[in-house]
């Protein structure tokens, strides 16, 4: 992965190259957590690219000893809830995981087929979808490449505390909702 | 059981990696004995392997390309002079020791050479 401190010393100094390298070493996973914070799915490839434009101009105020990645996380959720802001008229307009849940409600499967049918995980990853902003990002950011707890509190900007106590009552959602559904 | 419900609590801080050792051990311990726990604990363990392994999307190509299309192949440098208070008292410290020289030499070495700096400037003042 790309890191490091002479690496940001070429990114500071304007090495396309370098520049190349990062936005391909973190491409799909920028795409990831837009797709997952914002419910205008058609719009989630423009803002990956801005968010990378974003990297690109506010390069100079990386600080060396803070991990990229951080930073890189921290631009680009920091430039979402703009996004969904500005959005935000019909928030659940094209939201694609609850019209999936739904049709896995209405599917007609009981709760033995869908597990047979391996839908398991695709009923907990619409679960995540659907919970609240700041639940979904706690989750998302530490089952990602298992982000720790301080990076997560320095990318959403909360204390540590906090975000172990987000992480707590996420989980127990979890497990409520999807005993509530079936699959566990 | 007794007390189930704090260890229900335990089990989802232990899979946050938020149990000290003691802790730990008093879970391991409980959940041997407690069936609904020990089910809990399955539950969690469960969720937690599906999270882990929620696959990354994949991005187009353009959403790089993009970007990367304004970024100049030769970025302008600019340079910024920053002031450098080592590089500061460096020059001041030449500059002193070029003035102690030169006067030394116009006057000459031997006795008297401050007197006959001090008449100098005085002369010139007064004219």
């Amino acid at each position: 992965m790309v890191s490091g401190k002479d690496f940001i010393g070429k990114l500071k100094s304007g090495d396309r190259g370098a520049f190349e390298t990062l936005f391909r070493g973190y491409k799909d996973m920028v795409y990831t957590i837009v797709n997952r914070m914002i419910y205008r799915k058609e719009k989630v490839e423009d803002i990956t690219s801005d968010i990378f434009l974003k990297i690109y101009r506010n390069i100079q105020g990386f600080d060396k000893r803070s991990k990229l990645s951080t930073g890189i996380y921290k631009i680009a959720y920091n430039h979402c809830p703009d996004c969904v802001t500005r959005f935000k008229k019909d928030p659940l307009e094209g939201y694609e995981p609850l019209n999936y849940t739904f049709n896995l409600r209405s599917s007609g499967l009981n709760p033995e087929e869908m597990i047979l049918k391996g839908e398991k995980e695709k009923v907990l990853y619409a679960v995540v979808d659907l919970m609240p902003e700041k639940y979904r990002m706690v989750i998302n950011f530490y089952y990602f490449e298992g982000i720790s707890y301080k990076d997560i509190s320095e990318i959403i900007g909360v204390p540590i505390g906090t975000v172990k106590t987000y992480l707590f009552r996420a989980k127990t959602y979890l497990k409520r909702k999807m005993k509530e559904m079936g699959p566990l | 059981m007794k007390g189930s419900r704090e260890f229900r609590g335990m089990i989802i801080r232990r899979f946050s990696r938020d149990l000290s050792g003691e802790e730990n051990e008093r879970l391991k311990h409980h959940i041997e004995e407690c069936e609904s726990c020990r089910k809990e604990f399955f539950t969690h363990q469960e969720i937690e392997s599906m999270l882990k392994k929620r696959p990354l999307l994949e991005a187009p190509e353009w959403v790089i390309e993009k970007a990367l299309s304004i970024i100049p192949e030769k970025k302008e440098v600019y340079e910024r002079f920053y002031f450098n208070w080592g590089i500061a008292l460096w020059i001041f410290c030449v500059a002193v020791a070029w003035a102690v020289t030169g006067v030394t030499i116009y006057f000459g070495p031997g006795v008297g050479f401050i007197d006959l700096l001090v008449q100098k400037i005085y002369g010139m003042i007064t004219g």
